[in-house]
């Protein structure tokens, strides 16, 4: 295996064929019940959540060759490594893969500019202070603009 | 439902499933004072909170600051002097000291802490443009790490970081240097709230995970990337004990790698320096002092006549051990690795008389 960085070409290159994907199974399961159902919606968004989180792996790894490393490891096959995350860690990644997980249910029917026209405004400025807040106190290194990342 | 989509599917005008107004605000002025209030409150709270219990501001370890050292010394001229090394080095290496007795421009510091410098030495080495004096610290057991140790390896991005080095990068590294020196609530360490909310939950480790160094803010990092032990620090015996465990679970590290191939990292070092030295630049290596349980640890795992020595007779290089002489040797580190400031600056007018008044 090349010991080079995976490119943004590759990045791009997978993001664009998880496009192609959406838009063939869009097509081909348009009009059936079960994707308008409860469990259909929550295992389809499942199913992207693990996609999308996999491919994460190959955003966030420096080489190819870690990339797989990482990718077997997910799956058990790395089974004399070593492990780094504490329990605290695991309890905060749960968290945070909770969250993302119960934001986009609670807002499947919803968008954020509804929510926000009837939300109180008092309560508003609350939110947007504890963001603030929390965003000034916890600092951390912002990956945002990983397109830029050679 | 109406989703957001890309801006390459666009063709013409948005249909009006595509339209998204922007939220009807009502109280806007309102919300945003109260925002301003809520956050100006609770960040004047918090500093003042951190300035009562004896915080103080400090420059983070960005790779930013080491980048901008490296940058800096491409602009300059190519017989620059520059110090790599590990923190030993970082800490007991006075940069304004060397200017004074060298009665020459200042020295540039790309030290790391807990870092190897193999991977400095080779940025030099590969750099052309560079034909100047390399002052190495030599910490046995992060100059002699394996090439799978993450932690001490940490210094490889670094040169990849500065060859990058953008108008983002540059700007980032701007404001750190702006806003970090004047808000405690910057501080990266046991202040920062994941660490209190860790500590505070004591949930533990699992069984046989990475030990994990949580060093207390014991020393500050300035502009030119020195970084010294907090004058307070030398008496206070509990945060010595923090900075002492730290040291011990970096180097418990080690085991969960495989051995170092030292005869390859020889070859590899003897090879950097070949390459400064064709240009006419040199390397001196510099064994800074450690004492107790650390000095104690490196002398069973990294004896002299097997590490250093053949460091030395590999690379033909000149080596200053502070054991071998006595005005190097008298000093003491506060938490067994690191001189405090005055003794760094003592070590330092010691040093430079001993390379260049034998």
């Amino acid at each position: 295996m090349a010991r080079c960085r995976p490119s943004v070409p590759s990045r791009g290159g997978v993001h664009g064929l998880y496009l192609m994907i959406e838009r063939l199974l869009r097509h081909r399961f348009h009009n059936r019940r079960w994707t308008a159902h409860p469990l259909g919606v929550g295992l389809a968004g499942l199913a992207t959540f693990a996609a999308v989180s996999v491919t994460w792996v190959l955003f966030r790894a420096a080489t190819f060759t870690e990339a797989v490393h990482l990718l077997t490891s997910l799956v058990g096959g790395q089974t004399d490594g070593v492990r780094w995350l504490e329990n605290f860690d695991l309890l905060l990644c749960s968290l945070v893969i909770a969250g993302m997980l119960a934001s986009p249910w609670c807002m499947r029917n919803l968008r954020i500019e509804d929510l926000v026209s009837r939300t109180p405004w008092w309560l508003l400025a609350i939110v947007w202070s504890v963001m603030l807040i929390l965003i000034l106190l916890t600092r951390g290194e912002s990956n945002a603009l990983f397109y830029f990342q050679s | 439902m109406p989703c957001s989509t890309s801006s390459l599917e666009h063709t013409g005008a948005p249909s009006a499933a595509e339209l998204r107004k922007l939220p009807a605000l009502s109280h806007c002025d309102f919300t945003l004072l109260i925002v301003t209030a809520l956050t100006t409150c609770a960040v004047t709270a918090r500093e003042w909170q951190l300035a009562r219990k004896g915080y103080m501001p400090t420059l983070s370890l960005h790779q930013g600051l080491w980048a901008r050292q490296r940058n800096l010394l491409s602009k300059g001229s190519p017989g620059q002097t520059v110090v790599i090394g590990s923190s030993r080095i970082k800490f007991g290496f006075d940069l304004e000291e060397w200017t004074r007795q060298s009665d020459n421009s200042k020295p540039f510091m790309l030290a790391w802490p807990g870092g190897c410098p193999r991977p400095s030495l080779h940025d030099l080495a590969e750099d052309d443009a560079f034909a100047g004096k390399v002052i190495c610290g030599y910490t046995p057991g992060l100059f002699f790490c394996s090439n799978d140790d993450h932690f001490a390896l940490k210094t490889k991005p670094l040169a990849e970081y500065a060859q990058r080095w953008g108008p983002a990068e540059k700007a980032g590294q701007m404001l750190r240097l702006l806003l970090e020196p004047r808000l405690r609530m910057l501080l990266q360490t046991e202040v920062s709230p994941l660490e209190v909310a860790r500590s505070w939950l004591a949930l533990g480790r699992r069984a046989e995970t990475m030990p994990t160094p949580r060093l207390p803010a014991f020393a500050f990092i300035t502009q030119d990337n020195r970084t010294r032990i907090h004058n307070w620090c030398l008496t206070d015996v509990p945060t010595r004990k923090q900075v002492t465990d730290a040291w011990q679970a970096a180097t418990s590290q080690a085991a969960f790698y495989a051995p170092a191939n030292t005869d390859a990292i020889l070859e590899s070092t003897r090879k950097d320096i070949a390459k400064i030295r064709a240009r006419g630049g040199d390397v001196v290596f510099i064994r800074f002092p450690s004492t107790n349980w650390f000095r104690e640890l490196e002398r069973q795992n990294f004896p002299r006549q097997l590490y250093w020595k053949r460091l030395l007779e590999a690379t033909g290089c000149q080596g200053i051990h502070f054991e071998d002489y006595p005005e190097l040797a008298r000093f003491g580190c506060p938490e067994w690795s690191h001189l405090s400031q005055d003794d760094a600056l003592l070590f330092t007018r010691g040093l430079y008389k001993i390379l260049h008044h034998p």
